[in-house]
């Protein structure tokens, strides 16, 4: 028992190792992975992440050109950040909030415009 | 005395896996056990032929939260074996660094949970805050505190800098000193010694004939350690497997605690020797041949076989875990002890279920 | 690649089993493959941390003995076999009788194949 006394006066005496949240909020690193957002401006359609994701979270439609993401599918793993060519998709180091029912999230990338052959 | 037969398990307070043992006992000794798994098999070898082999990575690594790293890495070097592709050495040490890192935070869980198996809370919650450092460590330089994804097929996926390694530094000396105020509570204390010595003994035959590996075998006299074979960058570290002798939960729980002293030593000399360069190659083409990896994971020796046809599918993907090898020591040891020594000898093979059962 | 292994027949198995024994060679695992035609059952063992390997190659209806009797432990991962590849082993020490995994209603042997996959594109997995 006295090899443990110095260790629970030491408890005693200092400031409490848990974390006081909601007042305190955990400070997160640069390079955390949270959430992937997505920039519909950038991407080509190439359909590199879809292919390259291990969860079959990300379809994308290459003839309507959008992209949808199923977002509790998503593993968090940055595959798709690193092979995106066009640098679209971006991990941002937040998490996401609990939420009361599953989302899926569609993109739209810009329509070309439609021109009528010369009859 | 009639015999009575008692489940422990699936769902225990004190047992933090879900395995089942049935257990005989008769006057609170317990006579014969019968074990039951099958709770979270999730079919992941099955899965692991659907999956591209680049894929499968992540796959992978979810088959243990504790030890994911580990899995990780022997998938990917039985790949680069199989397609013949040799990674930088910078990405060796890196694999070293988080490999030791792995085995430190493994072992600091499984000593606060044996401290919690004899009731001995305010220790297990010494040991875990301790462990807190390690995950903010690994959730800095791999991005996720457990599941790390660090490795990929061809090295390491992100490098660390040089202000990165300051600061793991000065964490890791900060963790041994902390260590050495609470380390000796485990070794010397009274009554953890009488709830641990002489319980669930296996001697030096048995613990061969029954297949046991990891600080189980070493606890027992025999001194094998994967990581002298030399795989990644061990061969050029030095180091000498830890070994106790008696064979029974005290000693499990010796040997992983200088184990951790050890890891921490490792950890600190591979950051030292980080040599220059990049921390990945680039690898086309598929697999073709089959090949087996060993590696040395906290919780024992881990064996992966990996086949592949040369298209982007695997044939066959096959793991054997650690404590796939110590159920069959379990039912050796448990008959002869008391109730109450029940969870303690469960405890000290280190279990992990969701390995176990894939 | 790293990998060899000794041919051996269905017959010399329990032979050959206990020279390891008697060598003290401590068993490690056994791994099934599905070759379509064939399984091939791939049974490792190792002594100082070097890795030896016994290989059998067997038709999809034979039987097979089993090791239990020379080494107890392997009657966990020879129920595995049995059970999701539905090789006909015999003379397990400890029978769980199919019931290791897999419960009530599920669609036996589900680790066999059916076909090679050669074409380009693999199988994915539906969503």
């Amino acid at each position: 028992m006295a090899v443990m006394l110095p260790n629970i006066m030491r408890n005693l005496f200092s400031r409490p190792e848990t974390r006081l949240y909601p007042a305190e909020e955990r400070i997160l690193y640069p390079h955390t992975r949270g959430h992937i957002e997505f920039d519909a401006d950038k991407c080509n359609f190439c359909t590199l992440c879809s292919k390259k994701c291990p969860a079959d979270a990300i379809k994308v439609d290459r003839a309507n050109k959008t992209w949808t993401l199923d977002v509790y599918r998503c593993i968090v793993c940055s595959a798709c950040v690193d092979d995106c060519p066009k640098d679209a998709i971006q991990m941002i180091e937040q998490w996401r909030t609990p939420a009361f029912s599953k989302t899926v999230e569609v993109y739209e990338g810009p329509k070309p415009e439609e021109t009528q052959p010369e009859a | 005395m009639a015999k009575i037969v008692t489940p422990f398990g699936p769902q225990h307070p004190v047992l933090p896996e879900p395995l089942q043992l049935n257990i005989t006992y008769e006057d609170e000794k317990v006579v014969s056990v019968a074990p039951a798994i099958g709770y979270i098999h999730r079919g992941l070898e099955k899965a692991g032929e659907l999956n591209d082999f680049p894929q499968n990575v992540f796959l992978v690594e979810r088959v243990c939260g504790i030890c994911s790293f580990m899995h990780g890495m022997t998938y990917c070097e039985a790949i680069e074996d199989i397609m013949g592709v040799e990674i930088p050495p910078r990405a060796k040490y890196l694999r070293v660094f988080y490999g030791e890192l792995s085995r430190i935070h493994s072992h600091l869980l499984w000593l606060g949970l044996l401290s919690d198996a004899f009731g001995f809370e305010s220790l297990f919650m010494k040991y875990w805050a301790i462990r807190e450092r390690i995950v903010d460590l690994m959730e800095m330089t791999g991005g996720h505190r457990i599941i790390l994804s660090a490795s990929c097929i061809g090295g390491v996926r992100r490098d660390l800098t040089d202000e990165q390694i300051k600061i793991i530094e000065k964490t890791l000396m900060e963790v041994k000193n902390e260590l050495d105020r609470v380390t000796p509570v485990i070794l010397k204390d009274y009554t953890v010694k009488k709830r641990t010595v002489g319980i669930g003994v296996l001697s030096k035959e048995e613990v061969i004939t029954l297949g046991a590996v990891g600080p189980v075998l070493r606890a027992s006299g025999v001194a094998q350690d994967l990581r002298q074979t030399g795989y990644e960058a061990y061969g050029e570290l030095d180091f000498e497997p830890i070994v106790e002798t008696d064979g029974d939960c005290y000693a499990r729980a010796v040997v992983r605690a200088r184990e951790v002293y050890q890891a921490i030593d490792l950890a600190l000399e591979a950051l030292h020797r980080l040599p220059e360069g990049e921390a990945q190659v680039k690898v086309k083409g598929n697999p073709n041949g089959e090949t087996i990896r060993r590696v040395e994971q906290p919780r024992g020796e881990v064996l992966w076989y990996v086949k592949g046809n040369g298209t982007k599918n695997l044939v066959r993907m096959r793991v054997r875990t650690p404590t796939y090898a110590h159920i069959p020591a379990l039912l050796k040891m448990l008959p002869g002890c008391e109730m109450a020594d029940v969870p303690v000898v469960t405890l000290s093979i280190d279990p992990c279920i969701s390995c176990t059962e894939r | 690649m790293s990998f060899e292994a000794k041919q051996i027949t269905p017959e010399q198995l329990i032979n050959e089993t206990q020279a390891m024994f008697d060598a003290d060679y401590r068993l490690v695992t056994a791994t099934c493959v599905d070759e379509i035609e064939q399984f091939r059952i791939i049974y490792s063992f190792d002594r100082e941390t070097e890795l030896v390997n016994l290989e059998v190659a067997i038709g999809k209806q034979d039987e097979l003995p089993s090791i239990s009797g020379v080494y107890l432990c392997a009657f966990l991962v020879e129920n595995e076999i049995k059970e999701l590849f539905g090789v006909n082993i015999s003379n397990i020490a400890v029978d769980l009788g199919g019931r290791l995994y897999m419960i009530e209603g599920t669609d036996p042997h589900p680790m066999t194949r059916k076909e090679e996959k050669k074409a380009a594109k693999g199988v994915k997995k539906n969503g």
